[in-house]
């Protein structure tokens, strides 16, 4: 009798434990990323998956810089909403520097924020000419102006009345504020060594590597100095610098082992001199084309427009396995109509996808 | 011999003062080499030992396991003779009566108020019908050399004229026989096991099949159902009750579900699927109440129910809603995909509650046939999910068989 029960009991069991696949049946849901509001006098509606409006998200590198953008569009109005980077000189940006804080509009001057030019150089008498090189392309000889904030890979290809010839490379980063910067200082004593160091400007050094003419020749920590033999050569001493804050920059100088004047220094001294009065960290810029015609908040004073986020969280990642945040905003910000050159405001309730790496 | 009141009496009296007998295992062995193999039931005793297995289970009620005890009340027996000598015998406090050979006539008979022990003796004519502890009666043939034997055991006696002498055991409601000696032509009977229990009850196993309405509307097709279950029963007097548990497998028929679902992301998604549930399976709880007229039983069933597993065929399709290089359009392209799974509940309500009536025959003392027809009172498609209307009250109806599982000491 007991084993009746039991094969029943069993029998049952096995009847409710049968495997249960889990049903793929997706369920409606709320649209997730849209706009709402006026732009001029004409309202706007976007909504991400209706009316063939998508919500494309990516980053965009302008002059150097990453611009952290999202763009909703209907293939006939499209809202692109973009984040400047921020903090250039740190190895990574963190989404929170956008949460809750009111964020200002970026302007583009048109002005000169900075000018390349040798005869900032020591050594200016000894040099013939300088090539300017940005971001690997030719953009003149002597002097160059900068009038774009940016980060900028400025090469300098240097010839000396002697006929000699030497390039060289610095980061210049004009119209972002710096965290941490220095400058690489050197000097060869009569033995032929060279003695470099940098010095500091802002914040506390941690630790040095010094190539020669990119081959890694020492390491450093906090401010020793280099002592290194060098001949009588041109050589192009670099040095990547970690500082304390968390910051790291890349300087980097022409040696003259021959002690004949030819030394050049690093770019430093542009990025110190630069004329631009507001950085562009973290701001923010609306771009906007409706029926054909474009507008832009960059092009028009936004010194008083707002754009307050009200929540930053994270949604996933998109097709190019990037994450993308989604941004609660409210924008009150004033537009340039590129083609009549008059001037609309603009008043947003925004879920917005960004694309932050 | 004739017998006088006081003959009587002091039979009685001097029957009571003696110690009841002690049972012997020895006498059930004995006794089984004699039953016979085959039990034939013709119809009358079909029916009479029917009411003789009610009569008896539901003495139970009144008797303790291991104890024989009398009734508080006096049983009275009385008889009557050819020489119409009538004698009302007290049975209280008596645990053996003897009675000394009277002639009887077709007419004599013994009866007490406790009747079931009257039914164990059939007038003389027809012999002797007893019962072994199967409670199967065995026909003992009547044999004139039936003697007494002794004041520990009830004897059944047939003396040469085919008269019979019972000799009544006290207090209990039916015969056990443990001991059949042919040679002495002597049938000792002892008190029955008790079965510890207070009414005539037993488990069961039922397997049963059935057919229903559709659950939704307009719908012309019908579903089928067929499963198994196990529970208790028992009966007092004409009336049962049982309860079980069960489970069925349940074939609707004609279910189908469709849903359209836009998912948004940073576009949209389009996915239209339909669900054909295919099988439910379910766990339902067996209440009936039955009133029986002999083998025939009516009355009213409930079970409640509870689906605890399906089986659905589940058809998708699908746009895709990747960043489109042109915009998005609503048409579906070939993007489909058909499978089964088990474990879907969306759309179905999953307690349910079914009632009806049933009638059921007692095909014999073991198996039972029967017949249940009713509506589900609760509706199981949610309406939200179904394409159709849900059907109100849909009938359904089932056939059973079940079989009785009787409880042994």
């Amino acid at each position: 009798m007991k084993m009746k029960y039991l094969g029943l009991i069993l029998f049952l069991a096995i009847l409710v434990s049968c495997k249960k696949e889990e049903l793929p049946v997706p369920e409606s849901n709320e649209p997730v990323f849209t706009i709402e509001g006026t732009i001029g006098n004409e309202a706007v509606s976007l909504v991400a998956g209706d009316n063939n409006a998508y919500m494309f998200t990516g980053t965009f590198n302008e002059n150097g810089v990453d611009v952290f953008s999202g763009n909703l569009s209907d293939g006939t109005t499209s809202i692109e909403i973009g984040f400047y980077d921020g903090k250039l000189d740190l190895p990574s940006v963190n989404a929170e520097e956008f949460a809750f804080n009111s964020l200002k509009f970026s302007r583009n001057m048109h002005d000169t924020i900075a000018v390349l030019s040798k005869s900032i150089f020591k050594n200016y008498q000894n040099i013939e000419s300088v090539s300017w090189y940005i971001n690997n392309s030719l953009a003149g000889y002597n002097e160059v102006a900068l009038t774009e904030p940016g980060n900028y890979e400025v090469c300098a290809m240097i010839s000396f009345f002697d006929g000699s010839q030497k390039s060289y490379c610095n980061n210049v980063i004009v119209g972002y504020d710096l965290i941490a910067n220095a400058r690489l200082k050197h000097s060869v004593n009569q033995y032929g060594q060279i003695m470099a160091w940098v010095q500091y400007l802002e914040s506390d050094i941690e630790k040095v590597k010094w190539f020669l003419d990119e081959v890694l020749i020492a390491e450093t920590e906090n401010k020793e100095p280099l002592n290194y033999p060098v001949d009588s050569l041109l050589h192009v001493l670099r040095a990547e610098i970690k500082f304390v804050n968390g910051a790291e920059r890349t300087k980097s100088v022409i040696v003259d082992g021959a002690k004949h004047f030819r030394d050049v220094e690093d770019l430093t001294n542009y990025e110190m001199g630069s004329y631009l009065q507001e950085y562009r960290d973290f701001n923010v810029r609306l771009n906007i084309t409706k029926n054909g015609v474009q507008y832009s908040s960059e092009e028009c004073d936004n010194t008083t427009s707002t754009m307050k986020i009200n929540s930053v969280d994270y949604y996933g990642k998109n097709q190019n396995g990037k994450s993308v945040f989604k941004l609660n905003a409210d924008v009150d910000a004033n537009v340039k109509n590129m083609v009549t050159g008059t001037i609309d405001a603009v008043h947003l309730n925004i879920n917005f996808g960004v694309e932050i790496p | 011999m004739n017998w006088s009141d006081e003959d009587i009496d002091k039979l009685f009296q001097e029957s009571a003062e003696k110690s009841s007998f002690e049972f012997r295992e020895e006498y059930w062995e004995e006794f089984e080499k004699y039953l016979p193999v085959n039990k034939k039931r013709g119809g009358v005793v079909w029916y009479l030992t029917s009411f003789l297995f009610l009569a008896l289970t539901s003495g139970m009620l009144f008797i303790d396991y291991g104890n024989v005890n009398l009734q508080s009340s006096s049983e009275k027996i009385s008889y009557s003779s050819d020489n119409n000598v009538d004698a009302q015998v007290d049975l209280s406090n008596i645990e053996t009566h003897e009675l000394e050979p009277v002639k009887l006539t077709k007419e004599t008979y013994i009866t007490v108020k406790q009747e079931v022990i009257s039914e164990l003796f059939d007038k003389i004519n027809t012999g002797v019908t007893v019962m072994d502890p199967s409670f199967n009666i065995v026909d003992v043939s009547r044999d004139n050399s039936l003697n007494a034997i002794d004041e520990n055991n009830v004897n059944v006696t047939l003396d040469d004229e085919g008269s019979i002498t019972p000799e009544v055991r006290n207090s209990i409601s039916t015969l056990k026989i443990s001991k059949l000696n042919r040679e002495l032509d002597e049938i000792s009977a002892i008190p029955v096991d008790i079965i510890k229990m207070p009414l005539a009850g037993s488990f069961y196993i039922e397997l049963n099949s059935g057919i229903q309405q559709s659950r939704i509307t307009p719908s012309s097709s019908c579903g089928f159902s067929y499963g198994f279950g196990a529970g208790f029963q028992f009966q007092k007097n004409k009336f049962g009750f049982s309860a079980g548990i069960g489970t069925s497998v349940i074939h609707p028929g004609d279910m189908t579900l469709s849903r359209l679902a836009k998912v948004y992301g940073f576009g949209s998604d389009l996915y239209q699927y339909e669900l054909k549930y295919n099988r439910f399976y379910v766990l339902d709880a067996q209440l009936s109440f039955n009133y029986y007229l002999g083998r025939h039983g009516v009355g009213a069933t409930f079970r409640p129910s509870y689906i605890y597993n399906t089986k659905v065929t589940y058809s998708s399709a699908s746009n895709d809603g990747s960043e489109p290089s042109t915009p998005i359009n609503s048409s579906f392209e070939e993007n489909n995909e058909v499978r089964s799974v088990y474990g879907y509940m969306d759309g179905l309500n999953r307690f349910g509650l079914y009632g009806g009536i049933n009638y059921k025959i007692k095909l014999n003392q073991d198996l039972e046939f029967g017949i249940n027809a009713g509506v589900q009172f609760r509706p199981q498609i949610n309406q939200a999910f179904i394409n159709g209307t849900n059907r109100v009250l849909p009938v359904e109806g089932q056939l059973f068989l079940r079989k009785s599982i009787h409880l042994r000491n």
